[in-house]
């Protein structure tokens, strides 16, 4: 918390300027390196000079190898300081306290104490060692005391490890004003040739608005986008996309090529020509824009590392490697577009002010984000002031009227150099377009396959609203006996049982309606005339049961609210009605209570047991087919194909009385749809009759062909060599007579019986007689003997 | 001798083997070739045992030993203890140490004679140390840093300690440990090297990486090489000759 209001106090200073301005050159005179960056210079050179030492060292190390190899007799510790008489004190102070402690602080950078300033403080406590540890109220208490000793110790540790994190992108500066500002470190030297010296870095600095000529390119997916600027104006600028990268899997084809097997796709082909395309036409503009590019003073490049081929690789490579002018740019960019390049160049060229240097001291500046407007192609400071993507912070802007940009904006103080966008700024905020919000409630319940759990716990509740509504005789033994015979009659699709129950059920319900009744109107008549008939009441409530269900049930059930009733049922509503009404409402009630923890009710059971009467029963009774069990399934999910049927005849009976979509039927099954189901049913029967007699024809045909040419195999392979030669000679005659003359053939043998001609055919035979058929075989047979 | 070796294409081979004058552990899990390197060298004589400690494999970053025995932290297992204990030789005392420092690779480096060892550890531990493993315990940092486990390593022969440690270290070292010293690196100029080697008085073994320089200056100073000159040549020499003459 405390470092992001630091942020916001460092931001209400906050001024960019532009290195091209010509005002800007006042703002770089008489610089002098700022303290923030001061740490990791002289860090660095410490650093450096250690490593020269250290080089060296290690170079005597190696060349007198050999002498070194030797035991030391130096008896010294350097942790404390102290020289050792004889072997034996050296093993003893390695295992003090002191000794310890002095490692402690020669670890975090401090200097050694010696032994009784050691004594000193650590008092009377007698040993500080690791396994003390658990009871660490009064060691934490002198530790601390010895921590207050070497103030500085920490903070002189801290600095180093944080400027020795990285190196910092930014190199600040303070001027002849006292003005904090920063510039990009890039723009200063090479990270190959690094400066240290504060006057090197002044003096790059003050040459920075002379090199004004940059060049920015960024290659990333198949994108491409390039310019050489001149300070402010821009020289030459191009874009290029080509498709090289699949959607959604992304990376270049090249580099999935390159794992392994290549993909043989025509999309893969397609993105390798275009990778290959996009190389030879960056390479082809930038050989053009060669004398331009020769004389850039800067070049930023964003390229992946895949792809660095395209500016370095090839004979004519645009760019050699070791070019001190081309930088990689040192922030996060976007796609590759020419607005991207203009923010880009206008980033690097900023130059950051960031108020008094005194007033921020030693703590490390925060520059606020900033967003390239299009329009005005300028850079302007993120009015959030919450570290987000600039992105967001441009998004933000667009979004009139929310309420936590507007808390949050801190006041910032504009370019001056660039009045103009203040008031274009301003009008954006004045024009504010009104939007009327409208809450629709779609119910989707009837898609829900399951409840959830809240609104269950709802109907839960209300379901004990009804329970204790009728409290007074639900532990009743009679309607345990009731629900138990209602659910064996559900299960076995007993319709006896179920209409005995029900009667003794409306004649009890009539009972206590008519105490109550009678209690409160004695001298109704209507209450008379309905006492009289049982089998009336029975009759009707069949008609009446639509009508039935209270207004309460009608929410816990998800009933539609009944607004048609039909017409053969209207003539049974009588003044009576409202009283008929109750008895069905009890009734219904009852057959809608959830029985046991399964939440199934006993439409459930004779849905799932396939009772088609008796569903039909249950509905006519006000048993609700919407109300779902505990796995959100409703009776028509559960049931067979009869009972299925009968809820959609039901459905086609009564359109308007159950809540059908929740109850999950999907359409009424009218006597007409039956019937023509059931005639196209018979067609198609009878059509697949017919189709099974023809097959089973043909194949009789087919059996009898092959008997008969068995037989026929038989019979041939009866005869003797001599007859299979003259009947091959009579079929030779007969070919050759077809095929000279194609006239009448001749006759070359006949049944001895009828005279039919045989020619060609196996003959039935017995002792030299040749018969056509068997018959004729048998009666001259019979005829000879 | 120093071999270089690969486990499993990683270099650092101090932190899956652990290799002492008496018996080598070996984590589990590697492949033929990295175990052939020290059966091969070793052969019959010292034991090479395949284990595994608190279910890892780093076990030479977890426990610490030498001829005399071996300290396990308190998470290995009493599977994984009864398994090393049946494949050690007898006279290795195995003991299970209650440290808070658990992985007491990284905080103790020892040869038969002398330990050093983080000055944070346990008294109960450095009194273990001095019972089992036979040693004398100096509280100790290598180079400013407290992991002397990871960052020295020593046999009897001799020791390595990284390219930071300043001479007067190097000299305090070595005359506490009663050892030659000298600053080096491993595997291509890694400082860690305990984690990058294991050595014991006649062979070492390296990481792949371990360049021929690295690997000179190892055998010279923990005195593997097999053509060191030996006494008959150096001390004895000119006497031979007169007499020979």
């Amino acid at each position: 918390m405390e470092e992001n209001k630091n942020s916001i106090r460092l931001t209400e200073h906050y001024v960019s300027h532009s290195l091209f301005d010509t005002k800007t050159t006042n703002i770089l005179d008489g610089l002098d390196l700022a303290y923030c960056n001061t740490n990791d210079i002289t860090d660095m050179e410490n650093e450096i000079a250690a490593q020269i030492i250290s080089n060296s060292k290690s170079k005597s190390v190696d060349s007198d190898f050999e002498a070194r190899l030797v035991i030391s007799e130096t008896k010294f510790c350097n942790a404390c300081q102290i020289q050792f008489a004889d072997r034996e004190e050296q093993v003893l102070h390695y295992k003090s306290d002191w000794h310890r402690y002095n490692l402690h602080l020669r670890v975090t950078g401090a200097k050694p104490v010696t032994e009784d300033q050691f004594e000193t403080m650590s008092g009377d406590v007698s040993s500080i060692s690791g396994s003390d540890d658990e009871d660490s109220d009064d060691q934490n208490g002198d530790a601390t005391d010895l921590e207050n000793q070497t103030p500085s110790l920490e903070i002189e540790v801290q600095g180093l490890s944080s400027a020795r994190q990285r190196e910092q992108q930014k190199v600040y500066f303070k001027n002849e004003n006292g003005d904090l500002i920063s510039v990009h470190r890039c723009l200063l030297h090479h990270k190959k040739n690094p400066i240290y010296e504060a006057n090197e870095l002044i003096s790059a600095v003050a040459e920075l608005p002379k090199k004004s000529k940059w060049a920015v390119l960024m290659v990333t997916c198949g994108h491409f986008a390039g310019a050489i600027f001149n300070g402010k104006e821009i020289l030459e600028h191009k874009t290029f996309h080509r498709y090289t990268v699949r959607k959604k899997r992304g990376t270049a084809q090249s580099s999935h090529d390159n794992k392994g097997r290549q993909a043989k796709s025509a999309g893969a082909h397609l993105r390798r020509y275009n990778e290959a395309a996009l190389v030879q036409e960056v390479q082809e503009l930038l050989n053009k824009w060669q004398e331009l590019l020769e004389s850039c003073h800067f070049v930023f490049v964003r390229i992946p590392v895949a792809n660095r081929g395209m500016f370095y690789g090839g004979k004519n490579a645009p760019f050699k490697k070791d070019d001190f002018r081309i930088c990689v740019i040192p922030f996060p960019t976007r796609r590759p577009t020419f607005s991207e390049l203009k923010r880009v160049q206008q980033m690097l060229a900023s130059v950051e002010c960031y108020g008094k240097a005194a007033d921020i001291g030693s703590v490390f500046p925060r520059s606020p984000r900033r967003y390239f407007d299009k329009k005005s192609g300028q850079l302007e400071i993120s009015r959030c002031s919450t570290p987000e993507g600039e992105q967001m912070a441009g998004k933000m802007k667009s979004r009139p009227g929310s309420a936590k940009t507007k808390a949050e904006e801190p006041s910032v103080v504009y370019n001056s150099a660039v009045p103009v966008e203040e008031e274009a700024d301003d009008k954006k905020e004045e024009v504010t377009v009104e939007l009327v919000e409208i809450v629709q409630e779609i119910n989707l319940s009837e898609l829900k396959e399951f409840e959830c759990l809240p609104r269950r716990k709802r109907v839960k509740g209300k379901e004990k609203d009804t329970k204790s509504k009728i409290a007074d005789f639900s532990l009743d033994e009679r309607e345990i006996r009731w629900k138990n015979s209602l659910f064996t009659a559900s299960k076995t699709g007993n319709e006896n049982i179920f209409k005995t129950i029900l009667k003794e059920m409306t004649e009890h319900h009539k009972e206590v309606i008519d105490v109550t009744a009678s209690r409160e109107n004695s001298a109704s008549p209507e209450i008379a005339s309905l006492g009289a008939t049982d089998e009336c009441l029975i009759h009707q409530t069949q008609g009446l049961v639509n009508d039935t269900l209270s207004p309460s049930q009608k929410c816990c059930n998800n009933v539609v609210p009944i607004t048609s009733i039909p017409s053969e049922t209207s003539s049974f509503i009588n003044p009576s009605n409202h009283l008929l009404k109750l008895y069905m409402e009890q009734i219904a009630g009852f057959l809608n209570r959830p029985l046991g923890d399964g939440g199934q009710t006993f439409l459930h059971v004779a849905a799932k047991e396939n009772q088609a009467q008796l569903v039909h029963l249950l509905l006519e009774h006000g048993a609700n087919p919407a109300l779902k069990d505990k796995t959100g399934k409703t009776p028509y999910n559960l049931a067979g194909p009869e009972a299925r049927n009968t809820f959609r005849r039901f459905m086609s009976l009564w359109p308007d009385r159950y809540d059908y979509t929740t109850a999950q039927i999907p359409s009424p099954l009218t006597e007409e749809m039956e019937q023509e189901r059931k005639r196209k049913m018979a067609e198609k029967r009878k059509a697949k009759k017919k189709a099974a007699n023809e097959r089973n024809k043909e194949k009789k045909e087919a059996l009898l062909k092959q008997r008969e040419e068995e037989k026929e195999k038989e019979r041939f392979l009866a005869l003797s060599d001599r007859e299979k030669r003259a009947l091959a000679a009579e079929k030779r005659i007969l070919q050759q007579h077809d095929s000279t003359s194609g006239s009448a053939k001749p006759v070359l043998s006949r049944c001895w019986a009828c005279a039919i001609d045989i020619t060609g055919k196996v003959p039935f035979e017995y002792s030299d007689y040749k018969f056509c058929t068997t018959k004729c075989l048998r009666e001259h047979r019979s005829k000879m003997k | 001798m120093a071999i270089r070796a690969q486990f499993e294409g990683n270099n650092e081979i101090g932190v899956f083997s652990k290799l002492t004058n008496n018996y080598c552990l070996v984590a589990i899990g590697g492949s033929e070739n990295f175990y052939s390197v020290f059966e091969g060298e070793l052969g019959d004589s010292v034991p090479v045992v395949h284990a595994s400690i608190a279910g890892c494999r780093v076990i030479g970053r977890m426990c610490v030993g030498n001829r005399h025995g071996l300290l396990v932290p308190n998470t290995t297992t009493d599977q994984e203890l009864q398994h090393i204990r049946n494949a050690l030789p007898d006279s290795v005392k195995i003991y299970r140490a209650e440290e808070k420092l658990s992985a007491l690779g990284n905080v103790i480096a020892c040869n038969d004679y002398v330990a050093l060892v983080h000055p944070d550890l346990d008294r109960e531990t450095e009194d273990l140390l001095v019972d089992t493993l036979n040693v004398e315990v100096f509280r100790h940092t290598v180079a400013n840093n407290v992991l002397v486990g990871s960052y020295a390593v020593f046999s009897n022969q001799g020791g390595m300690v990284p390219p930071k440690t300043s001479v007067e270290d190097l000299d305090e070292l070595s005359s506490l440990l009663q050892v030659p010293l000298v600053a080096g690196t491993v595997n291509r100029g890694s400082d860690v090297l305990a984690a990058g080697m294991v050595v014991n008085d006649w062979m070492a073994v390296c990481g792949h990486d371990t360049t021929s320089t690295e690997v000179s200056v190892l055998e010279s100073v923990f005195k593997l090489s097999d053509h060191e000159p030996s006494q008959i040549q150096t001390q004895m020499r000119d006497s031979l000759v007169d007499t020979l003459s």
